[in-house]
């Protein structure tokens, strides 16, 4: 009996040097690098019908809103054509993308998966992860996992998902790790949505192909500014002119709301009362104090929950309609508040 | 060695029986067997499966060779061949005389590497293939597979010396252990002539 092979669309946004040494056709920088990149990786093609779109082929640190709404817009336009989709990225800034994806895509019909090669391109600027894992392969290593990543995405997962080496993992809870440990990536709360053996196997909590109607939410606003307080900060009154002309958000951290010294939760509230919404961060909040009139995000990683202040922020204004789009958990994103979380 | 033989789930009797001839034959050659077509968690020693997980790879990138039935080719055998060809694992894809597996419309012969045997089987050359490709084909030397568990208490500076000479390697202690003894038993004249090269 013939078997269908699942079409699938690959977006290059970065991550694709397939070998140290970055000969011609080992980095797709440009739409032009596409077809001699494919070239290298043409087992693929057992595994799926490819088609290619370019994305984003400079610095990955560099990623960011813009490229999120384009990586996001094509996977709209192009739902009803393909089974699945495969977005190479670049590693570094990989999680922050894997949450805006998942906030902007719900009722997922179909995987979104998302992987990279950890080897950095000739004009790229340092190593994030260990030789160790990867390296006794080389570039070996790294074709072998893109062709692990195409194979989950033509698997029955229907969420947006990060492969990297055995694990796979929710993209509104990936985290990334220390610099040179074997896997560039965690989970937040430490449980992975499936593993690749010799084949990929799901664990039971993950969201199935399905006949729905994908829902896109591509709006962002990328003019957050982010704050982590530590002891000793002294006065905000230098960054008022940055939040009066340019911030539509500020996203605070800190370890407890104990260890903010009233007068930055005073000038914070100011802000805040002015129209420019100020959104505390933590794990869990035992309480939320009814004195102080912020936004209050949790249970979530501090990736996520930065990028889904952005992407809520993009969606309303209203701050009882913004509370509310922090505390749903839109993407899979929550985690309870016992639960064990990644440094 | 480690095989992993993998054939798709089938509800033919005769694709069944083929299955099993593979398996004797990867049985009797004292190979490390994992395989989908037996139970449901493939086997594999413990010790494998920990080092896996320390170093993030997959099970499937531990074995030494892999063996495809593909007469009824799916997504799986797909992957595979595709995984083999890519990290270049020696691999045998055998399917059955007469019949032309799906996977031949997305694979030329071209682009099948020299680690990838692509062959077409009868009932009566089935287990030669298989056989042949252990023996040599793969280009990978059979090892004897550790299998007889052997408990052994060692003092605390035994331990401390295993641990320093195991560190920053990719050996665990048993493995050691194990070179250790098999390079006394290659030096040792006495055993050589006693064993005489039986088993």
């Amino acid at each position: 009996m013939a078997f269908r092979r699942k079409r699938i669309a690959i977006l290059f946004c970065g991550g694709t040097t397939l070998d140290e040494r970055d000969r011609p056709g080992d980095t797709v920088r440009a739409p032009k690098d596409m077809d001699r990149w494919l070239a290298q990786m043409g087992e693929m093609e057992i595994i799926a019908s490819i088609e290619p779109f370019f994305v984003y082929g400079g610095e990955g640190a560099a990623i960011g809103a813009k490229q999120w709404v384009q990586v996001a817009g094509t996977i709209g336009r192009e739902a009803k054509r393909f089974d699945g989709f495969f977005v190479l990225h670049a590693i570094d800034t990989l999680a922050y993308s894997a949450a805006a994806l998942s906030f902007m895509l719900q009722k997922l019909p179909v995987p979104v998966v998302m992987t990279g090669s950890p080897i950095v391109p000739k004009e790229g600027r340092r190593q994030t992860v260990s030789k160790e894992g990867f390296g006794q392969y080389s570039s070996l290593g790294v074709k072998a996992n893109l062709v692990n990543a195409l194979q989950v995405a033509v698997s029955e997962v229907a969420e947006v998902c990060v492969v990297f080496g055995s694990r796979i993992f929710r993209g509104s809870q990936v985290t990334m790790n220390r610099p040179g440990a074997l896997n560039a990536f965690d989970s937040y709360d430490r449980i992975v949505l499936g593993k690749i053996d010799f084949g990929t196997k799901f664990f039971s909590h993950y969201v199935r192909r399905g006949d729905r109607a994908l829902k896109v939410s591509p709006k962002f606003d990328p003019n957050v500014l982010q704050l982590d307080v530590q002891p000793g900060l002294p006065s905000l009154q230098p960054l008022e002119s940055a939040v009066r002309s340019k911030a539509h958000g500020v996203f605070v951290t800190a370890m407890h709301i104990t260890a903010i010294p009233q007068r930055t939760l005073d000038a914070l509230a100011s802000w805040h009362r002015r129209g420019v919404p100020v959104a505390l961060y933590a794990h869990h909040f035992a309480e939320r104090p009814k004195q102080l009139p912020f936004l209050f995000v949790e249970l979530m990683s501090p990736v996520a929950a930065l990028v889904k202040f952005m992407w809520a922020r993009g969606q309303t204004s209203d701050p009882k309609r913004l509370q509310k789009l922090l505390d749903q958990d839109s993407a899979g994103e929550h985690v309870p508040p016992t639960s064990p979380r990644a440094v | 060695m480690k095989v992993y033989f993998y054939g798709p789930v089938t509800n033919r009797r005769d694709l069944e029986d083929d299955y099993d001839s593979i398996r004797k034959v990867l049985k009797r050659a004292d190979v490390w067997l994992s395989s989908n077509t037996e139970r449901q968690e493939v086997d594999l020693p413990a010790e494998e499966r920990e080092r896996a997980e320390a170093l993030e790879q997959p099970l499937l990138e531990t074995m030494d060779a892999i063996v495809v039935n593909g007469t009824h080719s799916d997504q799986q055998a797909g992957y595979l061949v595709a995984f083999a060809i890519t990290t270049k694992k020696p691999t045998l894809f055998l399917y059955q005389r007469g019949t032309v597996p799906d996977l031949f419309r997305h694979l030329t012969a071209k682009a099948v590497p020299k680690w990838v045997r692509v062959v077409a089987y009868t009932d009566q050359n089935l287990e030669r293939q298989v056989e042949a490709f252990l023996a040599g084909a793969a280009g990978v030397a059979v090892k004897e597979v550790p299998r007889i568990k052997f408990t052994l208490r060692i003092t605390r500076s035994i331990e401390r010396y295993l641990a320093f000479r195991t560190q920053n390697t990719k050996l665990t202690k048993a493995d050691w252990l194990r070179q250790q003894i098999e390079r006394l038993m290659r030096d040792d004249d006495q055993w050589r002539k006693f064993d005489g090269g039986k088993e």
